[in-house]
């Protein structure tokens, strides 16, 4: 357990001179663009590039930024003049709500879902696992366009502009959590199939059977445990791509989330906002790792780490 | 299962690609080619029909902008055109399908500029599609290479390469994509930015490979028949060219065809954010860029064609993964 853990903190050290490193090592900064407005002369932009320690070496820098880390600071953002932490803290807390909407969302709709079709006959199952497949093949880019268009046709609410409260917050959310919940839906949808399956056949379940255990009984406390092992493991690794679909899907509906925040800042060489971005996701990501190996050690006492 | 049942997937795959290749070299219109008095035109109907209803010469009515209001046309049918097949296109080369001048035929309608939607959309594919290949062969490469490195020497050599994975795949891609992306200049001429993503791409995604590289070269190298070259005085490299790479030959392929449609989509993305490959070349990305406006995305239908592109390739990707996944499960 403890090794896990480190290896975590190994990981995240490992990405902080990482997200550190990249955008700092870029040819030219923030005051680069600068440079072309003739209102600043080359000795005022030396002077802020002083101000803002932007002359000293890269370790340097990034001694100074991990000193700060330590604070809770992420560094000067130079392009909104506020410390990056500020900025960047409500746009995760809005990717947090957006994708736990979604994977609530995909897990609702893809575990019942499952387990109807593995109890259906089999010309049935075989056209749910088609189907299933057909939607597996369209990118979340492709999802949250053509959503977006349904939505623009039917005058569907999209985010921004909506009330405060929770018919705001669910308005807002329709779309981009749609699109991700579509995206992540069947690959949960046939991991839970080949779970439940191979659950169904085991032997213990046909003894509860024969026992004259309840059906939903069976499905819920025997069946149901023994297939959560792998769909907790996949929900950790999935994770990842859900946060990266999330970059998009929020860029392109404009859900203010860290997505449009991060490619604003790359495209303004916003240095120290990009490594925040990065940090704060690959964050999540170790974390909900972690959380899915502590919750599968919780629930199977057979696993020890 | 017979030999032909087994390699259709496959074969749709290279049909696809090939007729993407194909349609590529002959686009009906220059990529490139501005027609200024038609932006937003919608996909021009090709008749079949004449004025009286009679059977006649494929052929398309000319194409009137609306006086007063942007991106409007009607069809004036008393003036028409026949659509010639494999003629000269303007700019060299040979167009699929044009009509003849001054009549106007645009298969998927135009984009903002008055450019051919399908023509771009055929380039584009060929750009995207091949980004994405460039970059899974780059990455596979990378991770055959560092894979058996750190399989092999074990050590210190192993701990860097494994803990540098390890790092890599802590990330969601597409925010590494976007810090490595941030190291590099934001504007670029189209060679250049398709380089880039093909390099990004591949130092992105070398992570995965790579693992699953070690851990076959690691139980490879206890093999007896390894153990045997070892105590006979092979050197690593001897044995990394003449028994493990031979192993390591199922996993790359199974690799690839996971790879290749991943990768396709992150350039897609790349171009989307405006951050891939730029324009004037076309990618599929950089076509889709444009529906991030809404008044766009809502009216113009036709734009989205290489969505439609793009999940095609996928879903035929999917097919042939499968098939190679059953394929590999059976050998094994």
């Amino acid at each position: 357990m403890l090794r896990r853990l480190g290896g975590a903190a190994l990981a995240l050290a490992g990405l902080s001179v990482l997200c550190f490193a990249l955008p700092n090592w870029a040819p030219g900064d923030f005051l680069t663009d600068a440079a072309v407005n003739p209102a600043l002369d080359r000795s005022t932009i030396d002077a802020m590039r002083v101000r803002y320690g932007l002359d000293e070496p890269l370790p340097v820098r990034y001694g100074r930024w991990l000193r700060g880390l330590t604070r809770g600071e992420l560094g000067l953002s130079l392009s909104y003049q506020v410390d990056a932490a500020t900025l960047l803290l409500p746009r995760l807390r809005a990717t947090l709500v957006l994708n736990a909407f979604a994977l609530l969302l995909a897990l609702v709709a893809a575990l019942p879902a499952a387990a109807a079709v593995g109890r259906s006959g089999p010309a049935f199952r075989r056209a749910a696992d088609t189907a299933m497949l057909a939607v597996l093949s369209v990118p979340e880019i492709v999802l949250v366009l053509i959503l977006l268009a349904t939505a623009l046709t039917w005058e569907i609410p999209l985010p921004g502009g909506q009330p405060e409260g929770v018919v705001g917050l669910l308005q807002g959310l329709a779309v981009p959590g749609l699109a991700l919940a579509l995206g992540a839906a069947p690959i949960f949808y046939r991991h839970a199939r080949a779970a439940f399956d191979e659950a169904l056949g085991a032997p213990f379940v046909a003894a509860a059977r024969h026992a004259g255990v309840p059906e939903v009984s069976v499905q819920l406390r025997y069946v149901l445990p023994a297939a959560a092992n792998p769909l907790i493991s996949l929900l950790g690794t999935s994770l990842g791509n859900l946060l990266s679909a999330s970059l998009v899907v929020e860029t392109v509906t404009g859900w203010p989330g860290l997505g449009p925040l991060l490619l604003e800042a790359v495209l303004a060489r916003d240095s120290n906002v990009v490594a925040g971005a990065v940090l704060l996701a690959a964050t999540c990501q170790i974390a909900g790792n972690v959380a899915a190996d502590l919750a599968l050690m919780r629930l199977d006492p057979r696993i020890r780490l | 299962m017979s030999r032909r049942a087994i390699s259709r997937p496959v074969l749709l795959l290279v049909v696809w690609h090939a007729a993407l290749a194909a349609g590529a070299w002959l686009a009906p219109h220059p990529g490139n080619r501005q027609y200024r008095e038609y932006p937003f035109a919608p996909p021009t109907r090709i008749r079949l029909l004449d004025a009286n209803r009679g059977l006649a010469w494929p052929h398309v009515c000319a194409l009137e902008p609306e006086p007063a209001r942007f991106g409007a046309y009607r069809e004036d049918c008393a003036r028409r055109f026949p659509v010639r097949f494999l003629a000269s296109r303007p700019g060299g080369g040979i167009a699929l399908m044009q009509a003849v001048a001054p009549g106007s035929l645009f298969l998927l309608g135009t984009d903002e500029l008055g450019r051919d939607v399908f023509s771009r959309l055929l380039l584009g594919g060929v750009l995207s599609l091949g980004c994405g290949l460039s970059a899974a062969c780059l990455a596979l490469a990378l991770a055959a290479w560092l894979g058996s490195l750190a399989g092999l020497l074990g050590g210190l050599a192993d701990a860097v390469i494994s803990r540098g994975a390890e790092v890599l795949m802590a990330l969601p891609i597409l925010y590494l994509l976007l810090a490595m992306r941030a190291a590099l200049p934001i504007q670029s001429p189209p060679l250049t930015g398709f380089l880039m993503a093909v390099c990004l791409i591949a130092l992105a995604g070398w992570a995965r490979p790579a693992r699953l590289v070690r851990g076959i070269v690691l139980s490879a190298r206890e093999r007896g028949y390894v153990l045997a070259a070892r105590g006979f005085g092979a050197g690593s490299f001897y044995l990394l060219r003449k028994h493990l790479l031979p192993e390591l030959r199922g996993v790359l392929h199974a690799q690839a065809a996971v790879l290749i449609p991943r990768f396709v989509i992150l350039e897609v993305t790349l171009s989307l954010l405006g951050l891939g490959v730029p324009e004037p070349a076309s990618s599929w990305g950089s076509m889709l860029a444009n529906l991030r406006q809404y008044d766009v995305l809502a009216t113009h239908p036709w734009m989205l064609a290489p969505a439609a592109a793009l999940t095609l390739s996928l879903a035929l990707f999917g097919h042939a993964g499968r098939w190679l996944e059953v394929e590999v499960q059976e050998k094994a």
